[in-house]
């Protein structure tokens, strides 16, 4: 027996159904959670690292 | 028989009567208040607030924009959760963490960060508008709005549910013969059922009442893209406390309602399920 238990190829979901669901899943992700994410941090450092600091400090 | 019946685990009084206190203090007053509060108005007036045509607008919004979201994580949720928990593939462990985000970001942030991307002027919306579709101030930007802030909630009902999934029933639809596609729509969707409808109620519930996220992406015009719970804050901004209980009332119960039915319905899938494998 091998000692690494391997996922029986029942569960394994073939390339065909595996790659299209993968896809789409990380386009959601990108689209509503990846890109906002990067939205927030591009909108604070905006105007500089300079203006941010200002900005806490304030 | 006994005469009197007793409970298996001692102190079944007190921990009953510690929670419904609890329950009490912290669920049922404020209702009760709520609902205290709009009885000062009498009944003619309350009907004339609440079917208002600015605030009949703003239920068809704030439920239309509600399900319209609800169902497009009901699609993307247990997608994600799938991908999730039966593939590895790189940045796994990120994109599981980054579910979280709607909840750790602000509403306000999220709202203000939304506005910014679908704007006619952001990156996303000046795409979207070269196409026709007008994102930012109009109802579909409250649907984007409530899809991001909802989502957690339909991924992480299913997630666990799939972790602990046990791998023979799948192995055993495998030697029946059962494609692939075939064991997914009729094994193993049918036991996410109960998991998926309580996440969406969840979700659902969840966006009716969302407010921070949605104002700013919203626009906010009367009879076209203005939410109920910002006809509530107007309300209260103009010390309306009746009107705003009110409007209130009917969010309540149309949460309410929705959240029964789902209930039922689960409780049906369940008993189907459990009377299928008797």
């Amino acid at each position: 027996m091998n000692a690494v238990r391997l996922p029986s190829s029942a569960l394994r979901d073939p390339w065909w159904l595996r790659a299209p669901l993968l896809l789409l899943a990380l386009a959601f992700v990108a689209l509503f959670l990846v890109l906002p994410l990067f939205a927030v941090f591009g909108y604070a450092f905006e105007k500089g690292l300079d203006f941010y600091l200002a900005s806490l400090v304030d | 028989m006994h005469a009197k019946q007793r409970h298996a685990l001692p102190g079944f009084g007190l921990t009953l009567g510690v929670c419904l206190a609890y329950l009490g203090l912290i669920v049922l007053l404020p209702l009760a208040a709520l609902a205290w509060k709009s009885a000062s108005l009498g009944a003619g007036e309350f009907w004339a607030i609440v079917t208002a045509p600015r605030a009949r607008a703003a239920y068809r919004v704030t439920f239309g924009c509600a399900a319209l979201a609800g169902l497009v994580n009901l699609v993307f949720g247990p997608l994600l959760a799938w991908v999730l928990v039966r593939y590895r593939f790189p940045g796994r462990a990120l994109v599981d963490a980054l579910v979280d985000l709607p909840f750790a970001l602000p509403t306000a942030v999220a709202g203000i960060t939304l506005t910014a991307l679908y704007a006619s002027n952001g990156p996303l919306g000046r795409v979207l508008e070269a196409h026709g579709w007008k994102i930012a101030y109009t109802p579909s930007g409250i649907t984007v709005a409530l899809v991001f802030v909802s989502l957690p909630f339909l991924v992480r009902s299913v997630q666990p549910v799939l972790e602990h999934l046990e791998p023979d029933v799948e192995e055993a639809a495998a030697t029946l013969g059962a494609g692939r596609l075939t064991t997914l729509w009729r094994v193993v969707l049918p036991t996410l059922w109960p998991a998926i409808l309580s996440g969406f109620a969840l979700a659902f519930a969840r966006a009716l009442g969302e407010y921070g996220s949605v104002i700013f992406i919203a626009g906010n015009m009367p009879m076209v893209s203005e939410i109920a719970p910002l006809l509530i804050t107007a309300k209260l901004d103009q010390y309306d406390y009746a009107g705003a209980t009110a409007i209130a009332l009917v969010l309540l119960a149309g949460s309410f309602a929705t959240l029964l039915a789902l209930n039922l319905l689960q409780l049906v899938t369940v008993r189907r399920r459990s009377a299928g494998a008797a």
